[in-house]
């Protein structure tokens, strides 16, 4: 159900849809995992159990590469302000690509930006690239 | 020496005074733009933009790359005219003064109109966020180390200098 944790051993993906965010030699911004406007409060992910990577490709526009992160590590790792991170389940909204998951209880970077720069370095230092194609 | 507008003087605490022990002002890197009179890196910054558009190629590759994401179609909030005058205010300083050792940035949009400027070298980050005109959010400076991290609300082109200053010490 919407809302729910997912379990721990899911591997989540995380799309990248900006050009800007794809590194020379591979890496990422760790600017991907700071909120913007247009995110609404949270991270739209995939789980790689259910979701099939290549149906996430289309549905971006132009998906430039994607990472992976491990939900448990996600939610073991510790944050500024003792900030409880999770991912839950949030099929339906915003695709219809079965397995869409969201990252809940980021910081507003309008708020806290500091804390939203921490956070976010802490995510992509757990990120492993996977490869698209 | 009397200054000509108001807004040009130090505050209080920084004011030398015959009743007090003077105490000397905070070094560049800790100081807020709006909290002290502008410092002349800042007063310059836009006509040393230009003149760096103009003559210097590094200079102006950086800033094509900014204005590029206001075309780019996979902008959901491209930066504004606002947040591109800042850059021209807050970045020059520090290509003039490291000179052959400014890199050009990684550079993204943040979100809300604005620009995240990001200089990488080994274990050392300085990521200027420069706030567009529909954010309330100030610019900042959020700097990171290892496991040591903080931030410089409002910043200076002096601040910025030194914070790059420092990552130039790191070497990568």
């Amino acid at each position: 159900m919407n809302g729910d944790p997912i379990p721990c051993e899911d591997i989540i993906i995380r799309l990248i849809g900006k050009r800007q965010h794809l590194l020379p030699g591979g890496d990422v911004d760790p600017g991907m995992f700071v909120l913007r406007r247009s995110d609404e409060g949270r991270l739209s992910l995939f789980r790689r159990t259910i979701s099939d990577i290549q149906v996430c490709k289309a549905a971006l526009k132009k998906p430039y590469g994607a990472v992976t992160l491990h939900t448990g590590r996600v939610r073991a790792t510790s944050y500024p302000g003792n900030r409880q991170i999770d991912v839950v389940e949030a099929e339906g909204e915003g695709t219809t690509i079965p397995g869409h998951a969201a990252m809940i209880g980021l910081p507003d970077p309008e708020i806290d930006p500091e804390a939203a720069e921490r956070v976010a370095s802490l995510l992509h230092k757990q990120s492993r690239n996977l490869a698209l194609s | 020496m009397s200054l000509a507008c108001p807004e040009m003087q130090r505050p209080a605490m920084y004011r030398s005074s015959s009743a007090s022990i003077e105490v000397p002002a905070p070094p560049m890197a800790i100081r807020g733009s709006s909290s002290v009179s502008r410092p002349n890196s800042e007063r310059s910054g836009l006509l040393l933009g230009s003149a760096l558009l103009e003559e210097d190629p590094l200079f102006s590759a950086f800033f094509q790359e900014v204005k590029a994401l206001q075309e780019d179609p996979d902008e959901d909030a491209p930066p504004d005219a606002y947040a591109l005058a800042e850059i021209l205010r807050l970045v020059p300083f520090s290509r003039n003064q490291l000179a052959q050792y400014w890199y050009k940035p990684i550079v993204a949009s943040d979100g809300f109109g604005g620009v995240r400027l990001t200089w990488r070298r080994g274990r050392t980050e300085v990521r200027a966020v420069i706030s567009g005109a529909q954010t309330a959010r100030r610019s900042y400076l959020y700097w990171e180390s290892g496991d040591t991290y903080g931030t410089v609300q409002d910043f200076t082109p002096a601040t910025l200098l030194s914070y790059l200053r420092q990552g130039e010490g790191g070497g990568a």
